[in-house]
């Protein structure tokens, strides 16, 4: 699970956005209310998410519950997992 | 292969070396060339000119201000750059030392609205892009200083300036602070532009493209009004701010739960976008609106950092749907803006660059900082001119921190949405407002009108109230009139005349007699109506009597008047029809329909009956008249007018055309037409005299004449087109003082045309009215001077009258809106005869009148800006054509703008039934293919002609096949050739053929390797059925797969409509890379001898190619192109094996079912006895594969046919299995939902076959008899799809009795000609094939026809270029880009080639006859 967010985490400071000073992105800070994460920052994330995991993440599960942090991003994640691994 | 993560890397590509960002200059990116074609096509419109004004503090200290500029010009070179116009490409030139000074403006004398004016002007001039694109200056004003800065947009968009304004800030700061600048330069435009060209390599970037091709073809956003200028591109900003509390509302909104998406920003964007929606719908009327969303490109932070217009415009379509709420279209158009974002990849402009839409929302996110500590203060310039695609542009934007929304429409001048003019901004707050208020409520109902509006549309404009003379009678003002002028002329016929004493004796003796045989009030009594004094007095005989006459025209074919009489006969409760007769022939004609005939010629000549005056009978209650008019159905339409009706109109029409003293009317049209009420009535009324022109035969145009040539009369009542024949006619009658035009739309051309030849001393009204609202319900009166427009207006409402223009909900529609005209009042009519239902759909309550009703005109019109009504068209001459939707009128006036051209109709040829979608299919009786299959040409035996060639050919075809003892020679073959672990790759797919050839293959001794794909659908049935079999057979075993797959299926879909092919693509892909690194040299296919044949064959043997060899090599070079070619598995897959021709010297194919001739029972005998291998149960047809079904159903959906219909078909041809089995594998049973989900996580989105085209067709009265100089015409005026197909020239158009076009006659006129023959296709001379070819091949089609435009077959701007630039290669000719717009087909460009080499040739001075 650690390494999940901390990939999230990388590709986030790495690609999406300017680290300002010194402080660097906490797991549960919000990405999207503080505009930190634009509309098309969301969607290279979620491209990202379906590489990493190599599965699909239907539009209808890109909302600010399962996106507003890298915690919740974590969980949504998991709870897919899962979700994929009963249909099978 | 790709791993996923090497492609990861994509988005970290701005990190490349710099070095390759040093280059000194780059290509243009697809949203540049956009611009670049746009600038080309409008060279002096500053339209893309980016110019702010940013106001500074008044303390700034100039010259450092002057240092900063300079340190910023330095450090972003793509401020100093240039375009730089490549022979086949465009590039973006960095420039090194390259000055571009700050200008000093001194405006401290200026008053703010001088400075305002300043700064209008600058931001309007244009910059030439080869040499410079920025503008930069500082202006000194009495409020401080203020930095102006103007970019073109090929280098820069909003996001960058604020850069821009943010790093000045910074640099000055630096400088009066003297500290070392922190942050680092502005990122490089030029790492952008490679970054771009590497995404535009990806996998990812290929799906979103399939995602942009596979949107259905959008609608367009036409404009139906035909004066339209596309070349213009001033525009209009009209701004308004949406204020802070509507503000905070709409940001609140858009974040309550249903409402909101994962962001604030787009969840604003996505309220904005449905108001824009419900705007397009309501207000301008589109049904199926399309909007081009403007979104940055800035992925990543580097790139949120660079200069340069990182944007792309995307299309999100919609169609409205019935009951729509804000709700349902905003949750519609919530998905359509995520599935945009998520496909949001560089470049993919270029797939919005020849689609119609011309209105764009751009949601500005960028918002300007501090400078210095002090909040910014930026205020955007609009240059006054917009792309000349652009109907209407609305910017959404906060530029400054603490802004409310400010919202600016740019409307582009004379375009449809500026025709609304200002009140954009009241009716989009309106709708904004409407929206945040009741979220679930429906768009259609509310009324959108403003007061002021309302008072004027509906209140004023209706203000017609005027006393008639209530309660009387037609019958009672006529006697009236008896009793002032009795001795006055009545009526004249040639010679004879009658006074009014006289004209009423005859009336009254018949009126007596009918009565006597039982006639009373509400009966119907036909009246033969051929013209005469006769019939004129029937008909007020008819109406003494207290009963309604239907005229019975002579020239009726006997058929309509058999429709007449049962629509009579069902009226009088199944008594025989009653018909009035004065001539032996129609006597002898309705006795012979059944009709109950009564003579009035022998009443009248008698003289025997009672002259006596009657007492009035039917009230105005009663009926007066039943017309009709021929419905839509074929049914004819008896329109039925009450006295009441009849008179509001008779009393108006008397004192607007009758004052004076005994005028005479003309009485020359028929008296069925309603139109003809007021020469008969208005003059019987006002002691004016009819003087009747009896027929002369079917054509009214004759007793036209009649009447002109006599210059008898003084106010005459007539059609356009009988209008046009005066004007072109020889007679000039003096006499004329009135001429009142109906029945028909007026044009101005004609009216002016009439005016002149009449020295200007006759009044034209024209005059516009339904039978349904009795003969007029609308009056204008012609002016030289102000009707200038196309058609001349059709004014006010008459007397008691009320006109309004509504939409399909009943709301009146705003200014500039197209809706129906409804009208009410006095005039509107009881209903139709018989027909309850039709006339409840028409004739409606009234909305606004709560005791009346309304009558739905099927008009189409629209209020313009001066208040006043513009006809459109009839409702059903709007039709669609491939998803356009058109109005007829508009085609019919550009042809007419040629002067060759003196009337043209457009009919909608609908295709004849035979070859209709709707015919049943049937089978071929051999093979069971369908005749829907292309070309299967079933013929009159029932026998397809695949069938039939195969019968010629079966024992030449047979020889390919070498199933005697061939498998044991293959076997043989291969085991000599052994080396290795393995002999061959053998394709298993798990389904029943693949397992028994796995086996037969096995049992001759092989040692394969079986190879299926995991596709991600394969079935758990499949499965275990492939571990069984290759355990039972002691075989190895290898799954292929790719995380491609689902691109790969889209893309088949897209190319094939179907899965299969995708699929087969991506095993022979894989399975020869693992034959490769194995060193295995035989591949093994379990293609049916079905999919051999589609595949391969048959093309072959119908070009009679029939040697094993020569197939053999053909098969070769194919499979060759096949790897080769350009499609999602060479973009995902690695392909480089396939680039040379080693793999295939090296590795061999081999198609097991040419060498078995097992029947389908064998297989299945087989398989039950000898292998563990259970059908599954969960595949459908297939029995091994879940998405065969998704391929089965796009293709049945999309090509009308089964993908399998072939394959199958020479299944049955060659005894592998019988016809039933065939048809019955082929009629699968689709889990419908499955297969849906399936294509919507794909993202594919099948398309709507349609219908078979209809045809348009041209009917021209003209001199020409080559039509092409008119297509020349059209096609530079009017967009493809609005193009005839056809043309057909008549030296006149034929008339109805009533004197409109006769279209029966005119459509019997196509029937007769050889229908659907294609236009002058063929390349006429040298330079149109050398076109034909060069289009060919940069288009990649098979063929081209002279006269198809190079953006219908997919030319694109780069295409343009090459085009050009081969063209000139070719030719030695120049042609400039903007000319390759004007000419668009080959035959356009190739006349246009002709003659600048013709001139060339006439320049040397060499006679131009040698170039032959």
């Amino acid at each position: 699970m650690q390494t999940t967010k901390a990939k999230i985490r990388q590709f986030i400071e790495s690609e999406l956005i300017t680290k300002s000073d010194t402080s660097s992105l906490e797991d549960h800070d919000d990405l999207l209310m503080s505009n930190m994460l634009d509309s098309l920052g969301v969607m290279r994330l979620v491209e990202y998410l379906e590489r990493m995991n190599a599965t699909k993440i239907p539009p209808e599960d890109i909302t600010l519950e399962n996106f507003q942090s890298v915690n919740k991003i974590a969980t949504y994640l998991s709870a897919q997992v899962g979700q994929t691994a009963l249909g099978k | 292969m790709h791993s996923g993560d090497s492609e990861s890397g994509v988005s970290g590509g701005l990190r490349l070396a710099s070095s390759a960002a040093s280059e000194v200059r780059v290509k243009l990116t697809q949203s540049q060339i956009k611009m670049w074609l746009g600038q080309k096509l409008n060279p002096y419109s500053p339209m893309y000119n980016m110019a702010l004004a940013f106001h500074l503090a008044e303390n700034t200290d100039y010259d450092l201000f002057a240092k900063t500029w300079q340190q910023l010009i330095e450090e972003t070179p793509i401020l100093t750059s240039c375009v730089q116009d490549g022979l086949e490409y465009p590039f973006l030139c960095y420039r090194q030392n390259q000055e571009l000074t700050l200008e000093y403006v001194d405006l401290s004398a200026n008053s703010d609205q001088g400075i305002h004016d300043y700064l209008q002007a600058r931001a309007a001039r244009r910059f030439d892009i080869h040499k410079y694109m920025v503008d930069s200056a500082l202006l000194v004003t009495k409020s401080g200083p203020i930095w102006y800065l103007n970019q073109h947009h090929l280098i820069t968009d909003i996001w960058s300036c604020t850069l821009l304004y943010q790093r000045a800030a910074e640099i000055y700061n630096s400088l009066v602070t003297r500290e070392r600048l922190k942050s680092r330069p502005l990122a490089d435009f030029r790492q952008y532009v490679l970054w771009e060209e590497k995404v535009r390599k990806s996998s990812e970037y290929q799906s979103a493209i399939a995602y942009w091709q596979s949107r259905p073809n959008d609608e367009a956003v036409m404009t139906t009004i035909a004066s339209e200028d596309s070349s213009t591109t001033a525009s209009e900003r009209v701004s308004v701010h949406l204020g802070e509390a509507r503000s905070t509302l709409l940001s609140e909104k858009a974040m309550t739960p249903g409402v909101r998406t994962f962001s604030l920003q787009l969840s604003e964007l996505n309220l904005f976008l449905t108001a824009l929606f419900t705007y397009l719908y309501r207000v301008l009327g589109k049904n199926n609106p399309v909007v081009g969303l403007i979104f940055h490109s800035r992925d990543t932070s580097e790139m949120k950092r660079t200069v340069g217009p990182l944007i792309e415009t995307c299309l999100v379509g919609v169609d409205m749907q019935p009951g729509e709420t804000f709700d349902s279209l905003h949750r519609r158009l919530s998905a359509e803006t995520l599935a945009a974002l998520r496909n949001l990849k560089p470049g993919i402009s270029a797939y919005t660059i020849n689609r119609s839409y011309d209105v764009v929302l751009n949601f500005i996110t960028a918002e300007f900082a501090d400078f210095c500590g002090r909040p910014a203060q930026a205020e955007w310039i609009h240059s006054g001119h917009v792309d000349a695609n652009h109907q209407l542009r609305l910017q959404v934007h906060k530029l400054n921190k603490g802004d409310s929304f400010n919202l600016s429409f740019d409307l582009k001048e004379c375009g449809y949405a500026q025709a609304n003019g200002k009140r954009i901004v009241d009716h989009f707050l309106h709708i904004t407002d409407r929206m945040l208020d009741d979220f679930t409520g429906s768009i259609d109902s509310f009324d959108l009108l403003s007061n002021v509006e309302r008072r004027r549309q509906v209140v004023s404009f209706n203000q017609t109230s005027t006393a008639t003379l209530a309660g009387k009678t037609v019958v009672e003002l006529f006697a009236m009139q008896v009793e002032r002028t009795p001795h006055a002329q009545a009526v004249r016929c040639g010679n004879r005349v009658l006074t009014y004493r006289q004209f009423d004796d005859g009336v009254n003796r018949l009126a007596h007699r009918l009565i006597q045989r039982g006639v009373a009030i509400e009966d119907l009594i036909g009246v033969e109506a051929g013209r005469s004094i006769e019939t004129l007095t029937a008909i007020m005989a008819v109406l003494k009597a207290g009963a309604a006459y239907v005229p019975f025209d002579s020239t009726l074919p006997s058929g309509r008047q058999q429709q007449y009489l049962e629509g009579m006969q069902t009226y009088r409760g199944n008594r025989k029809a009653l018909v009035l007769t004065h001539t032996n022939s129609a006597r002898t004609a309705f006795s012979r329909l059944g009709a109950e005939v009564v003579d009035a010629a022998s009443v009248t000549m008698a003289g025997s009956d009672s002259k006596a005056e009657l007492s009035p009978r039917a009230g105005t209650g009663n009926l007066a008249y039943v017309l009709f008019t021929s419905g839509s159905t074929g049914q004819p339409k008896g329109v039925m007018v009450e006295h009441g009706n009849l008179v509001n109109y008779l009393v108006w029409a008397r004192r607007e055309y009758a004052i004076g003293e005994q005028l005479a009317f003309p009485l020359f049209t028929s008296l069925s037409f309603d139109l003809t009420a007021t020469s008969l009535f208005v003059p019987l009324i006002s002691g004016h005299c009819v003087v009747v022109y009896p027929d002369r035969g079917e054509r009214s145009d004759l007793a036209l004449f009649d009447v002109l040539a006599e210059d008898a009369v003084d106010v005459i009542k007539l059609t356009p087109s009988h209008l046009k024949l005066m004007v072109a006619g020889p007679y000039r009658p003096v006499r004329l003082k009135k001429m009142i035009i109906g029945g028909e739309d007026l044009k101005s051309s004609l009216a002016q045309q009439a005016f002149s030849l009449m020295r200007e001393r006759v009044s034209i009204y024209n005059e516009y009215g339904p039978t349904e609202t009795t003969v007029g319900c609308m009056i204008h009166r012609f002016s030289k001077e102000e009707d200038l427009d196309e058609s001349v207006p059709i004014g006010r409402p008459i007397a008691n009258s009320q006109i309004y223009i509504l939409d399909a909900f009943c709301n009146p529609v705003p200014t500039g809106v197209i809706g129906e005209i409804c009208v009410g009042g006095a005039g509107v009519a009881r209903g139709y005869l018989n027909a309850p239902e039709l006339s409840a759909e028409r004739f409606i309550q009234h909305p606004f009148l709560d005791t009346a009703r309304m009558y739905r005109t099927g008009d189409l019109a629209k209020w313009d800006g001066s208040g006043r009504i513009v006809l459109i068209g009839r409702a059903d001459r709007q039709i669609k054509v491939r998803g356009f939707r058109i109005e007829l009128g508009e085609i019919e006036s550009v042809i007419e703008s040629h002067p060759e051209v003196q009337q043209c109709v457009i009919e909608n040829m609908l295709p004849s039934p035979t070859t209709g979608s709707n015919q049943a299919i049937s089978h071929c009786i051999k093979c069971g293919l369908p005749s829907n299959y292309p070309n299967a040409a079933l013929d009159s035996d029932g026998i397809c002609k695949v069938c039939r060639v195969f019968e010629q050919k079966e024992s030449m075809v047979k020889k390919y096949f070498d199933t005697s003892g061939g498998l044991k020679k293959l076997a043989k073959r291969i085991i000599a050739d052994r080396s290795g672990d393995y002999d061959c790759i053998v394709l298993f797919s798990g389904g029943k053929d693949s397992t028994y050839m796995l086996c037969k293959l096995v049992e001759l001794g092989l040692r394969p390797l079986a190879f299926t794909l995991d596709n991600g659908f394969i079935s758990q049935g499949a499965k275990a059925n492939i571990a069984r079999v290759v355990e039972h057979l002691h075989v190895d075993h290898t799954y292929g797969q790719t995380a491609h797959m689902n691109q790969i299926f889209t893309d088949s879909l897209e190319r094939h409509s179907n899965v299969c092919n995708g699929c087969f693509k991506t095993i022979y892909t894989l399975s020869t890379q693992l034959a490769r690194r194995k060193g295995i040299k035989y591949i093994i296919t379990g293609l049916s001898k079905g999919q051999l044949f589609e595949t391969r064959l048959v093309d072959m043997f119908e070009d009679d190619i029939f040697s094993a060899e020569q197939i053999d090599n053909y098969i070769d070079a194919a499979r060759k192109a096949y790897h080769r070619m350009d499609d999602a598995v060479s973009h995902c897959l690695d392909v480089e094996i396939f680039k040379t021709d080693d793999v295939f010297r090296e590795l061999e194919f081999i198609d097991f079912f040419r060498y078995c001739d097992s029947t389908l029972a064998d297989i299945y005998d087989y398989l039950a006895n000898r292998v563990p291998w259970i059908r599954p149960a969960d595949t459908g047809r297939s029995t091994n594969c879940l998405i065969n079904d998704v391929g089965i159903y796009v293709h049945r959906k999309e090509r009308g046919y089964h993908n399998y219909a072939l394959p199958y078909s020479w299944d049955v041809r060659l005894g592998h299995k019988d016809r039933s089995a065939a048809l019955e594998e082929l009629d699968d049973e689709i889990d419908t939902e499955r297969v849906e989900s399936i294509l919507n996580t794909l993202g594919y989105r099948t398309k709507d076959p349609g219908q078979p085209a209809s045809k348009l067709v041209a009917f021209c009265a003209a001199q020409l008899k080559d039509c092409s100089i008119l297509d020349a015409h059209v096609q530079q005026r009017l967009p493809s799809y609005m193009q005839p197909d056809q043309y057909v020239m008549l030296e006149c158009l034929p008339l109805t009795p009533h004197g409109k076009v006769d279209s029966q006659r005119l459509r019997a006129q196509v029937v007769t000609d050889k229908d659907g023959k294609p236009r002058g296709t063929e390349p006429k001379t040298p330079v149109e094939a050398r076109l034909c070819d060069i289009w060919r091949e940069l288009l990649s089609v098979e063929a081209v026809g002279t006269t198809d435009s190079f953006f219908e077959l997919g030319g694109d701007s780069l295409l343009i270029v090459r085009a050009v630039a081969q063209i000139e290669r070719e030719f030695d000719v120049r042609i400039e880009l903007t000319k390759f717009f004007e000419a668009p087909t080959v035959q356009m460009l190739g006349a246009m080639i002709d003659g600048i080499l013709l001139n060339e040739v006439m320049d040397l001075g060499i006679n131009p006859t040698l170039r032959t």
